[in-house]
């Protein structure tokens, strides 16, 4: 049986990506309900009753284009990781007795957690460097929903979370940006030391320093003591000034090519075109360079919207589903192989 | 960067204490805060059956049952209520773990100090005060962005008097 999720892949908005650099930018709110214990607290029946009434009020809200609810309990594991690479989150644990479900919209942009780590985390992501859309659907949505539910908060604390680090405005920005030519060329903790400042830090895919794929992601460190103009202000400044540098550094780069960068496209190429098995994080960082390559000219035969899809795709989630089946890692690799060779085969460098 | 501070593999504070455990022959160092409810009930030897009586404990919120121990621990808050009966360790708690915006940590000394000055929810009670909270937001800002701090004292406390008249 095919997946309800397939769709989404199949119209997958990470192809209107209209920057190479910066790839996506993603919201979260956080939210409880003022009268109810948060989701750790819940038994299954407080739980299911508030799962239908949230539930309820969502596939009601105008601003969501044709939203589709999913309880996680009906969410095979393929899935769940598919949902996660999509919206490039991740999941919290949960209570074990707790009715949860998640809320997704058709453009694949808008996604609500019901009683996940909190009975609300809502999460609206955009495939380029503007973010006004995402947010203002965002703020929306929170808004249709504090309407009908209203929300735990304290004017001191502000909207109240289960965990303290998510506590005040409860909003967590992220900007995903694509710096390979400022890592690959050790220039990225300069840059960090220079433009980031106390309110924001820099992580890597898996949440630490270790920049798979050469994404760096800037995020706020702070959602109490901060207005939300603030938080969002602070990301995109230091978003914009890194993306800049990196914009440099490949103009500099198209004028003058540097010998490791077009060495390390050339070996990406041909380790892409010619594994026989491949892990995700030594095909994330061999892609990178084929998006650096395409960008600064030197690769042809793809566009670079093309790459971001195939960046999305030859993880583990959206490779199962797409083969429908749960592979064992050494197979998973065989497969990702062959799908990462007949994606890339146009492909040829110009130098 | 700056890097992320090291956690109490227990609770998740700041750690500050290295603790090594010679069982059977074998060490094991952990990280831990100093006041990690862990750390002490292993320096007292305590078990977890023989805890001895101590002020702070037994304490509960009626709404949801979460235990101060269980704050003290890190663990997440179980409802609206705890915020309110666990108030003053979990200002400790958030200054600690530098959960707050160094932007604010002038005027935070204070126990009365409110720590939120984004957006309040007034939907739907008095359309008026959400523009005129709107105004006041970016003001604060704008204050917050050309670091006047007195500027921002005076327009959180007009934030924060908006929204105790729309409680």
């Amino acid at each position: 049986m095919s997946s309800p999720f397939l769709q989404i892949k199949q119209h997958s908005f990470w192809e209107k990506s209209d920057t190479p650099i910066w790839m996506a930018s993603s919201f979260f709110l956080k939210r409880n309900l003022a009268a109810s214990p948060f989701p750790q607290k819940l038994d299954k029946k407080e739980s299911s009753h508030i799962l239908t009434a949230l539930k309820d009020t969502f596939l009601n809200i105008k601003s969501l284009d044709m939203p589709q609810f999913f309880s996680f309990s009906d969410i095979r594991g393929a899935e769940r990781e598919f949902l996660c690479e999509h919206f490039l989150t991740t999941y919290d644990s949960q209570n074990t007795e707790c009715q949860s479900g998640v809320i997704i919209d058709r453009s694949g942009t808008f996604l609500g957690i019901i009683n996940g780590e909190d009975h609300l985390i809502l999460e609206s992501i955009e495939a380029h460097s503007g973010w006004k859309e995402a947010w203002k659907k965002l703020t929306e949505v929170e808004a249709a929903l504090a309407k009908i539910h209203p929300f735990a908060f304290s004017n001191k604390f502000g909207y109240l979370t289960s965990e303290l680090a998510n506590l005040g405005t409860a909003l967590t920005v992220q900007a995903f940006l694509h710096l390979p030519s400022l890592v690959q060329l050790d220039q990225i903790d300069d840059c960090l030391i220079r433009d980031l400042d106390d309110e924001v830090e820099a992580v890597g895919l898996t949440g630490t320093a270790d920049y798979i794929g050469d994404i760096v992601i800037i995020e706020n460190r702070f959602t109490l003591g901060l207005t939300e103009d603030h938080i969002l202000e602070g990301v995109h400044k230091t978003a914009t000034k890194l993306a800049r540098a990196e914009k440099n550094l490949r103009s500099e780069l198209k004028k003058a090519p540097d010998a490791l960068i077009v060495d390390k496209i050339s070996r990406a190429v041909g380790l892409l075109k010619h594994s026989y098995q491949i892990d995700t994080k030594e095909a994330l960082n061999a892609i990178s360079f084929i998006k650096l390559g395409i960008d600064l000219g030197w690769i042809e035969g793809l566009a670079d919207k093309q790459v971001n899809r195939i960046f999305f795709e030859l993880r583990r989630g959206h490779l199962s589903l797409a083969f429908n089946e749960d592979f064992p890692q050494e197979i998973l690799a065989q497969k990702r192989a062959e799908y990462l060779q007949l994606a890339l085969k146009t492909i040829k460098i110009k130098l | 960067m700056t890097e992320r501070p090291l956690e109490c593999s227990q609770c998740k504070k700041c750690a500050d204490v290295l603790y090594t455990e010679m069982v059977e022959g074998t060490a094991t160092t952990v990280e831990m805060c100093h006041d990690c409810p862990i750390l002490k009930q292993k320096l007292e030897g305590r078990k977890g059956s023989e805890k001895s009586p101590k002020k702070e404990e037994g304490i509960y919120c009626g709404h949801c049952h979460t235990s101060l121990e269980s704050v003290l621990m890190g663990e997440p808050m179980g409802c609206q209520e705890c915020y309110h009966i666990f108030e003053d360790v979990l200002v400790d708690q958030l200054r600690e773990t530098q959960c707050i915006s160094p932007r604010l940590k002038h005027n935070s000394a204070s126990p009365t100090a409110t720590f939120h000055i984004g957006k309040t929810p007034f939907i739907g009670k008095n359309p008026e005060d959400v523009h005129k909270l709107h105004d006041l937001n970016e003001a604060l800002s704008e204050a917050l962005k050309g670091e006047n701090y007195e500027e921002a004292a005076w327009i959180r406390d007009q934030i924060n008097s908006l929204g105790q008249g729309n409680r």
